[in-house]
């Protein structure tokens, strides 16, 4: 065989084994995403994380708050259920923090290095699976909320997918920020451990279970425009379908994409960086 | 020199007399040789803890943190006219309980990572006391407990909480939490026997723990719960312990609540406890 003509078959050859492009990181991203999903489905606590936790937390806090709110004037189901819903969400990052946490240490993230699939999928499939996750209990969340708890949507159609892009916004963000915990930290342990750290101060020193005006006066500052606090604005508001609903909207998207490209060219150079 | 057998040294004789000797002194039960091998065990289980400070430091924070963030969200709303420290006051004894309650579930992993990783075939085979796996987990457990409860306090002191009493209420302000969550963590040793999964032992316990901590006088006092919620809250076990630990915290009497309490513990202990032994007896 001449040299030209090993040339051409070798290009045969891995234009055969096409590695890169869109449609074949699409392709890779899906298969991953899948297997995620199994082991997600054969995960009986799952079950517990996604429909029984966010419910609780509702019930819990709306037992607590609802008497005392009235007093303030707060219609307190309406009130709380954006922050409930984001910590769903929160859930959803935890999780995909420590299943990460595992693959790395099982090995499977080296094993799908060493596949011939796109490079892009392990996070890909991770992030889409963890998606399915957190969709689905907002779902639930939100239909529990509406027929139990007496929980009602005044928002159109174009408010309500407002609602939705900020909760996969949210939701992103999240897994991302994540996936860097799990990528430095990696023992699964260490990591379920560690990521109650951002989630706690995040998720509480905000607006969503108690009006800004009550914290303390040096405090009010950053429970007002801490990103958690804003995308509850823009929840409320978009659920109560009140004037303010874009800019809040635009607001809380503005920061949202901020911190995923942040922590996404962070994930992304931490993983590079993996050795596995 | 090691090994006296190799040496060609004529065996003795063994009458029985010689082997109830030679029992005598490797003695195995008995109460003193029983306390001795759990402390063993537990000093074991608290190295491990102090190495590995990653869950302790964090459970620690954790309950701290959701002190400071209620007090600082929660307090005008449950009180306006009273200030933060006011609040942190009534708050900080259902902290603690709470931060407890979800350290069982740790512990609970714990026993069941002994169970699984060896450690609990390798004492087996040891000339221990059978009863060391389970006390000494129970007693380094309360040691796990201890740290995470005077964290809480040294930091509810810096927003106003003060112990009020005398000495003896200090004590049984730190004592009695821990000793009720001790018993709840025997539910958990119970599951961990059993278990499958160490995920398992998460998913039995978790969800009976929040629905415990909310119905209780813990954020807020009675009158702020709806009227059909008031006497699951009045019988909660949890809010009898807030309030003893209010109680004695502030240094008024508790006796009432402080009895109820052990009864309650003494009982949880009494089940669960035969239960896991009876269960730690028959795995293998």
């Amino acid at each position: 065989m001449s040299d030209s003509e090993l040339a051409t078959l070798a290009k045969q050859m891995i234009a055969q084994r096409q590695e890169t492009g869109w449609r074949r990181a699409i392709e890779d991203s899906l298969l991953i995403t899948r297997r995620n999903i199994i082991r997600l489905r054969r995960n009986p606590i799952i079950i517990v994380a996604i429909a029984i936790f966010p419910i609780v937390f509702l019930a819990g806090f709306w037992l607590v708050g609802q008497k005392l709110m009235a007093a303030q004037g707060v219609d307190y189901i309406q009130y709380l259920l954006p922050i409930i819903n984001l910590q769903a969400l929160f859930f959803s990052g935890l999780g995909s923090a420590l299943m990460f946490a595992q693959d790395i240490e099982s090995g499977m993230i080296k094993r799908c290095r060493a596949m011939p699939i796109s490079r892009i999928s392990t996070i890909a499939g991770l992030v889409a699976a963890y998606m399915v996750r957190a969709l689905l209990a907002t779902v639930i969340l939100l239909i529990v909320a509406y027929t139990v708890f007496g929980f009602r949507g005044q928002g159109n159609l174009l408010e309500w997918l407002g609602y939705i892009t900020l909760v996969v916004t949210f939701t992103a963000t999240c897994i991302t920020g994540y996936s860097i915990l799990a990528i430095k930290f990696r023992r699964p342990d260490l990591v379920n451990a560690i990521a109650i750290i951002p989630y706690t101060p995040l998720l509480l020193l905000s607006n969503g279970f108690s009006p800004t005006e009550n914290f303390p006066t040096w405090l009010q500052p950053i429970v007002r425009h801490q990103p958690v606090s804003v995308t509850c604005d823009a929840l409320r508001s978009l659920i109560a379908g009140s004037d303010d609903s874009l800019f809040l909207f635009v607001y809380s998207l503005l920061w949202l994409t901020g911190l995923l490209a942040l922590f996404g060219t962070w994930a992304t150079s931490a993983y590079k960086k993996l050795v596995v | 020199m090691l090994y006296p057998m190799q040496s060609n040294r004529p065996v003795p004789p063994l009458d029985s007399e010689t082997i109830a000797a030679m029992v005598a002194t490797r003695k195995e039960g008995g109460l003193q040789r029983t306390l001795h091998d759990i402390i063993i065990v537990a000093w074991r289980n608290m190295l491990i803890d102090l190495r590995n400070p990653a869950s302790l430091v964090v459970s620690a924070l954790f309950a701290t943190s959701i002190l400071f963030v209620f007090t600082a969200s929660f307090a005008k709303v449950v009180n306006p006219e009273e200030g933060f420290s006011g609040y942190a006051q009534f708050l900080l004894p259902f902290a603690a309980v709470q931060g407890l309650m979800f350290n069982t579930v740790d512990i609970g992993g714990f026993f069941y990572n002994d169970l699984e990783n060896g450690m609990d075939v390798r004492l087996r085979a040891m000339p221990i006391a059978r009863f060391s796996a389970i006390g000494g987990r129970l007693l380094s457990s309360g040691a796990r407990l201890f740290i995470q409860l005077l964290t809480i306090v040294i930091a509810g002191h810096l927003i106003g909480f003060r112990f009020q009493g005398n000495l003896l209420d200090v004590i049984g302000f730190f004592l009695l939490p821990i000793v009720f969550t001790l018993s709840i963590a025997l539910i958990g040793f119970y599951v961990a026997v059993d278990a499958k999964s160490a995920e398992t032992v998460t998913a039995v316990l978790n969800p009976w723990i929040l629905p415990f901590t909310f119905l209780s006088v813990g954020y807020i006092p009675i009158e702020g719960f709806p009227n059909w919620a008031q006497p699951i809250v009045v019988l909660n076990p949890v809010s009898i312990l807030s309030d003893a630990m209010r109680a004695l915290a502030g240094g008024e009497p508790a006796l009432k609540n402080v009895i109820i309490i052990l009864v309650c513990s003494l009982l949880l202990c009494l089940l669960f406890g035969a239960l896991t032994v009876r269960a730690y007896q028959r795995r293998i």
